[in-house]
């Protein structure tokens, strides 16, 4: 209950800004994955890969949230043995790459409206142009989805 | 009473565990996290209750259902209400919503055993051999696309070969089953249903009259007008065992 009350006051702070460290918005997803592993247990298996120095990149509040919750809802809920998901950020010239992945198919006969990952990309256009994105893929057995944000100069 | 809790998360299942012990009269007689391994345990255990979750992992609680011969009585569990609602057009189940409230599932259990005595009385009444009472009172659950429907074997007017799959009919629904005529004649109890034709099995209790048909045979009137002809062959036997 703490964490969750935690993890509400982060976002109810969030939600007054356009955009928040990335340090920020995975401490929010740290704890938000947290309660979702007592209720997955060992089903949910999380690995981050997240390259020194970005803490203070800006991204909007909840994007990667939004994509963790898919990888969750998609990945892990569907399936019956262990989900690896995993988390990524990296510096490439002159934009950051953040992805989450998780094991598991692109389902394109489900449900999914795809209103996430279309809003996603709506706020990141309107903060930072036509060069940042957010996309979706599935290769090798995991689907990944990944956002570019520009950085101008690094 | 014997149930089973089917939950694809092992806390769901604790916490039902947990609120169950303020029912003694329902013993957990095991527990299953997907579809193969509720196949096994309700094989095993044959429980008379069990308290299933929809949304599963490689296959659904509706999946699960679809494969059994006779369902045992079920109280659904499920995150989602609208879920539960929208699958169930026809008949009124039992669902909870999870977290599960104690009051909600105390009731639930007190509906199930009011419906479970009322099936003994009949039974009763009606003379059954306790030894088969699943014969006539079993349910079957059907699955036809996204629609599903939970109907008693006695409430079934007719059922109609489809190649290898049977149409059923009831009220006014006409779903497929997704098993042949021959095996679910195996399943049924004769002294209820009456193998008519190569491709139909009638319910006698909704037998509204008998003619004659043609070259020698017999023509049964059903419920709702449905009409079914039966062969010479198979009108000399009914008349035989019937002394008609």
């Amino acid at each position: 209950v703490s964490q969750l009350a935690g993890m509400m006051r982060l976002r109810l702070q969030g939600s007054q800004v356009d955009t928040v460290r990335l340090a920020d918005e995975l401490a929010a997803v740290a704890v938000y994955l947290a309660m979702e592993k007592l209720r997955f247990e060992e089903r949910l298996n999380l690995s981050l890969d997240i390259a020194p120095g970005l803490d203070d990149v800006a991204v909007p509040p909840m994007a990667l949230q939004t994509l963790v919750e898919n990888a969750v809802k998609y990945g892990v809920e569907l399936s019956a043995g262990v989900c690896r998901i995993r988390i990524a950020a990296q510096r490439h010239d002159c934009q950051v790459l953040v992805s989450v992945a998780n094991e598991g198919r692109l389902n394109e006969a489900s449900a999914s409206t795809r209103l996430g990952l279309h809003n996603t990309s709506k706020r990141l256009a309107l903060l930072f142009g036509p060069q940042s994105t957010c996309s979706l893929a599935e290769s090798n057995g995991w689907v990944t989805a990944s956002i570019v944000l520009p950085q101008g100069q690094p | 009473m014997r149930a089973l809790i089917i939950d694809d998360e092992r806390l769901a299942r604790l916490e039902l565990r947990r609120l169950l012990a303020q029912h003694p009269e329902v013993q957990i007689v095991g527990e299953a996290a997907n579809v193969d391994e509720a196949l096994l345990a309700i094989a095993e255990h044959q429980p008379e209750l069990i308290f299933l979750d929809i949304q599963m992992p490689g296959g659904s609680g509706f999946d699960l259902l679809a494969m059994l011969d006779h369902a045992p009585a079920v109280i659904f569990t499920t995150a989602f209400d609208t879920y539960a609602m929208r699958a169930f057009e026809v008949s009124a189940l039992d669902y909870l919503l999870k977290p599960v409230e104690p009051q909600r599932l105390a009731h639930a259990l007190h509906k199930h055993q009011q419906q479970h005595q009322q099936q003994h009385q009949h039974q009763r009444h009606a003379g059954a051999a306790p030894d088969k009472p699943q014969a006539f009172d079993g349910k079957v659950f059907i699955k036809d696309g996204e629609r599903c429907w939970f109907v008693s074997m006695d409430q079934i007017v007719l059922f109609e070969s489809e190649g290898n799959y049977t149409r059923v009919y009831f009220e006014q629904h006409r779903p497929v089953l997704l098993r042949s005529l021959n095996a679910l004649e195996e399943k049924l109890n004769p002294e209820h249903f009456l193998r008519a034709s190569r491709r139909q099995i009638v319910n006698l209790r909704f037998l509204a009259g008998i003619g004659p048909g043609p070259a020698g045979g017999m023509i049964l009137t059903l419920k709702d007008d449905l009409k079914v002809s039966m062969s010479r062959r198979r009108a000399a036997l009914f008349k035989q065992i019937n002394r008609l």
